[in-house]
This record gives C-alpha cells, structure tokens and sequence, in this order.
C-alpha cells in the first residue's frame, strides 16, 4: 500500500510537472515492481481522480487537467500493446461535441475514458442533433458522452433526447461542457440520464452501465 | 432616503467606494437586444444605429446603470482575419481558428481598427451611445486580454501546446495581442467609452495554475492594463478570482468581475477599499429563476456585498443570455430597487427557493 502511494504521489507530480518522461517512468517501475497493468491503471485513475476533484475546489486547473489527460493517454497508447490487456464487457462508448467546435472537453474525458482501459469512438465536433443520433445508431452505441459550450447548444440535448426516444434508442446519454457546470439541474432539464461533471466523474458511470449489462 | 442620482453619480460613488442612492445595476445586454425586437442575432448586429436605440430602451426598460457597446468577442478575431459563426440564440462564435498552425504566428499583422468593418461598428455604437447619454449614463467598452484572446485565434488545445512548449511564439504572439488590445481599448474610449472591460478567463485559477500565470502573463496585463487611457474592469468571465485577487488589485484596475465559486463574503472583505467588485449572478442558472428565487438570490448577494459600497450587481459572466425571460430581468430590477437602496435595510437571507 505504501509503495503504491509512493507511486501515485510521484505520478502526480511528474503529471502537474508537465513532465511526460517523468511520468511514463514512474508508471514503467509500478508495473514492474507489481507485476501487472491493473495497478498503473489503479494510479492513473487515482491521480486523475485527486486533479478532478481538485479543480472542482479551485486547487488545479483546467490547463492541469487537460495536460494530464493527454499525458495518460500517451503512456497508456505506448503501454497497452505491451501488456495486451482489454477490458472485459466493454461498453461501446461514443463521444462528440454538439454544435461547438470547443473540443477540449471532449479530448479530457476521452483521455480519461481511455486510460480506463475503455474503447471510446470519438464522433468529432460541431455536430448536429441528426449527425450525432446517427452515429449512435450506426454505432450501436450504448454510452454517449456528449459536450457543450455554450448554453444554446447545451439546450439542444433535449432534441437528441426526444430523437432518442422516438426512435427507440436505448443509449446512456451523458452531458458535460461549462453550461451544466454553471447550472447543476441542466442535465435533468434537458433529460440527459447523468451529468458528467469532468472525466473521472464518468468512469463510475460506465461501470454501473456494465454491472447492470 | 438619499436623492436620486443618475446611473453615472452611482456607478462613480460606488467605485470610489462609498455607498450611492442605491446598489448599482448592470445589466451587460449584447445580443439581447436581438431577442427583444424579435430579429436574427446577426442583422441585429450589422445596424449600429438600431443598437443604439435598443440599448437605450433596453437600460429603461430594465433600470440598468450602464449601456453596453460590446457584440459579441469574436469580433476581434474577425479583425485578424477569423471567421465568424452566428447563430439563431446563442453568442456569435469564432469559426475554425485562424491560426491553424503555431509556426504562422510570426506572420500575423496588427489588425487595422480603420479597415476592419466589425470594429467599426462599435466605434459607431459607442459614439452614437454617447451622443444620446452624454455623461449620465456610463458606456461600458470591452477588450479580451491578451493572454485570453488565443482561445479564439488558436483553439484551447493548441493555444495549451504554445504556452507550455512554444515560449518563443507564446511571446511573439502575446506582444501582437497587447499592441492590439491597447489600440482597440483606447480607440473605444476615444470614440466615447467611459470604462473598458478587459475579459481575461484565463488568468484565474479555474483555467491556468497561479504560478504559471503569474510568470507568464500577468507582467504584460500589468503593462497593457498601464497604457489603456481610461478605467477598467479586469473580468475573470465566471472563473475563481479569490486566489489572484491581490495580483490584480495590483495592477491597478478598478473593478473586479468575479463569479460563482467565490465566497463572496471572503471576497468583500479582502477587496474593501482596494477594488470594486462587480458580479456575480448565475446567468445559466438565471434562464430558470422563479421571482422567488430571483429575489432571494439578489438580496443574499446584497447583504454579502453591498455594505459601504465598491460593489455593483451584475452577472457573473459578462452578458445576459438570449433564454433568460424578461420576466426574471423585472424581478432581479424590482428587488435591487427594493433592497438595493442605501443605507441597507437588514436582510435576512432567504434559504433556496429554487
């Protein structure tokens, strides 16, 4: 337990360092010493986990955030095929940006989502309500992750809800983006099934999803 | 019961942080203007002259303290060349952006303000706001700070890689941004503006770490903030300003957007007599607010804020949203008129009436 908070608090701060050789090594000698992927997954998401957390009480920001997530989704790109481990059950996951072109949102919490050991189908940008209830559908997809700038956009969300339900799509769909950050009952108006607040907070999300599968 | 001032005697009395007739209100109407007349956001826009007169009834209507010239922030990456995207109900929003590699930084120009029909409107704007209110009313201008304008001109993910990796072109491109920023600023006060609102998101906390940006940035908003002749207003757009609050009273602004993940009261009380404070109502949240919750949340933000002056209301984010109903602006207006005036009647904050 010692030796994995040692890592984890090193992992840390080579990730708010900015510093990728850093972290990549720290992750390489807890696989090492451990023998296995599971624990370098287990401090990925506790580490991103503390950064999440800590830019919802003002401690990080989200420049920090960002730069983790891209940082994680290097290593894990470079490690994985090493180590040829898939999550069992995995859920098909899809992610896009409704109407705005701000993708920075998105690429944390793919980041995120991908160094979970998840499989996420990136859908883009400045989609629009029929473009992206398409891939969905063309996808099979069962977790949507959708984000939003703007409030507008934001309002939007209802529109993929009604086409979800005219068309008898069965998909989570799970919003984020600074409009539901600024109003924490936006995602029940616009009848979304969750509210993900920032990367880590979608991970237990999809987990409960692949529970009840 | 103190005399009725103009909106200008009370927005200079709260600022000189004393109490006015009553707590200042401003209401930060942009493309609003286009919801009220029941236009498109973009023709509502392209006719200065209809701007004018819709801010004059829009500052009646609703008993704000301020006119406002600003339209949309794109417009400033409009005049390096960027595209603008409109939309039916939303802000106008920059396109793809116009820098789409880091290596075209050096050859960027300084916009034109005389060439760039955009920037040209607001002059026109500001000057026909000043025509018509003279010095009763203040006419707020805005800018978008240097080190926060490459969100547009780049994208956040790439504007990331230049500030952490690039600091030869991070530099380059923050000198061009401050020249332009202090042209733009001064041709608005020229042309009329009493205040400039300098929009900089980026230097709190909520988007880039303290000490990066104080290394980084917060030397040129100092020498930029020094060289635009007339007041400002350094707004942080919705992001924590507590832990930067001493680095930007010192650099000399006036007024201090703050938003909703301060504590107000520790605010207050470190800003007293160093800096106004304008904010920080929820204008999200607000689209959905009862008269109850419009009320109590106006009179919290009162008792927490308003004592002694140095404090204006407004939103937290620097614009009415177009889906927030008229309704909510008459209450919001109703209890400031109510609770508002000096000296301050005891108000017992209201628990959630959401």
């Amino acid at each position: 337990m010692e030796q994995k908070d040692n890592h984890r608090q090193l992992f840390l701060d080579a990730l708010l360092a900015m510093d990728r050789i850093g972290s990549e090594k720290v992750l390489r000698d807890a696989a090492q010493q451990q023998q296995s992927f599971e624990a370098v997954e287990q401090i990925i998401s506790e580490t991103l986990n503390i950064i999440g957390e800590g830019w919802e009480i003002g401690d990080y920001s989200l420049s920090q955030i960002y730069m983790s997530g891209v940082i994680c989704e290097e290593i894990i790109t470079r490690m994985l095929p090493e180590f040829r481990r898939d999550r069992k059950n995995s859920p098909k996951i899809g992610i896009g940006v409704l109407i705005d072109h701000h993708a920075l949102g998105k690429r944390i919490v793919k980041a995120v989502v991908q160094a979970e050991g998840f499989e996420i189908f990136d859908f883009g940008d400045g989609l629009s309500v029929e473009e992206i209830v398409d891939k969905t559908m063309a996808y099979r997809i069962d977790v949507l992750l959708v984000s939003t700038l703007m409030l507008p956009s934001a309002l939007k969300v209802k529109e993929i809800r009604q086409q979800f339900d005219h068309r008898k799509i069965k998909t989570w769909l799970i919003v984020g983006g600074a409009p539901f950050r600024l109003d924490s009952s936006l995602w029940l108006q616009v009848g979304a099934d969750a509210d993900g607040k920032n990367g880590t907070a979608v991970i237990p999300m999809i987990e409960r999803l692949v529970a009840t599968q | 019961m103190k005399t009725e001032m103009t909106s200008m005697e009370r927005v200079l009395t709260a600022l000189s942080h004393q109490e006015p007739d009553r707590v200042p209100l401003l209401l930060l109407f942009s493309l609003y203007g286009a919801r009220e007349l029941e236009m498109s956001i973009k023709d509502y826009f392209m006719d200065p002259e209809l701007v004018v007169k819709t801010q004059l009834m829009l500052q009646k209507k609703y008993r704000s303290d301020c006119l406002y010239s600003f339209a949309y922030g794109a417009i400033e990456t409009e005049a390096f060349g960027g595209e603008v995207v409109f939309t039916d109900d939303g802000p106008p929003n920059a396109g793809e952006p116009l820098i789409g590699s880091l290596d075209l930084i050096p050859s960027l120009n300084l916009p034109d303000i005389g060439s760039s029909p955009g920037l040209q409107r607001i002059l026109a704007v500001t000057r026909g706001l000043k025509q018509a209110a003279g010095d009763s009313i203040p006419i707020i201008g805005v800018v978008v700070a240097p080190f926060s304008l490459p969100v547009m001109q780049l994208g956040f993910e790439k504007y990331l890689e230049l500030i952490y990796f690039r600091p030869e072109l991070f530099a380059q491109l923050m000198a061009l941004n401050s020249a332009f920023c202090v042209k733009w600023a001064n041709a608005q006060l020229a042309a009329g503006a009493t205040a400039i609102c300098y929009f900089n998101p980026l230097a709190s906390p909520t988007m880039i770490e303290k000490d990066t940006y104080l290394k980084i940035a917060y030397p040129l908003d100092c020498q930029t903030l020094a060289k635009i002749k007339g007041p400002t207003a350094t707004h942080l757009a919705s992001g924590i300003t507590l832990p930067v609050l001493d680095e930007i009273i010192a650099s000399k602004t006036a007024i201090l957007g703050f938003g909703q993940g301060d504590d107000v009261t520790r605010l207050k009380a470190r800003a007293s007599h160093k800096i106004a404070l304008v904010g920080n109502l929820n204008a999200i949240e607000m689209v959905n607010w009862s008269p109850e919750k419009a009320q109590s949340t106006v009179k919290t933000l009162i008792s927490q804020a308003a004592a002694g002056g140095g404090f204006l209301i407004s939103d937290s984010h620097g614009e009415i949203p177009y889906q927030v109903p008229p309704e909510v602006l008459v209450n919001i207006a109703d209890t400031v008129a109510e609770w508002g005036q000096y000296p301050l009647k005891s108000i017992g904050v209201d628990q959630d009436a959401s």
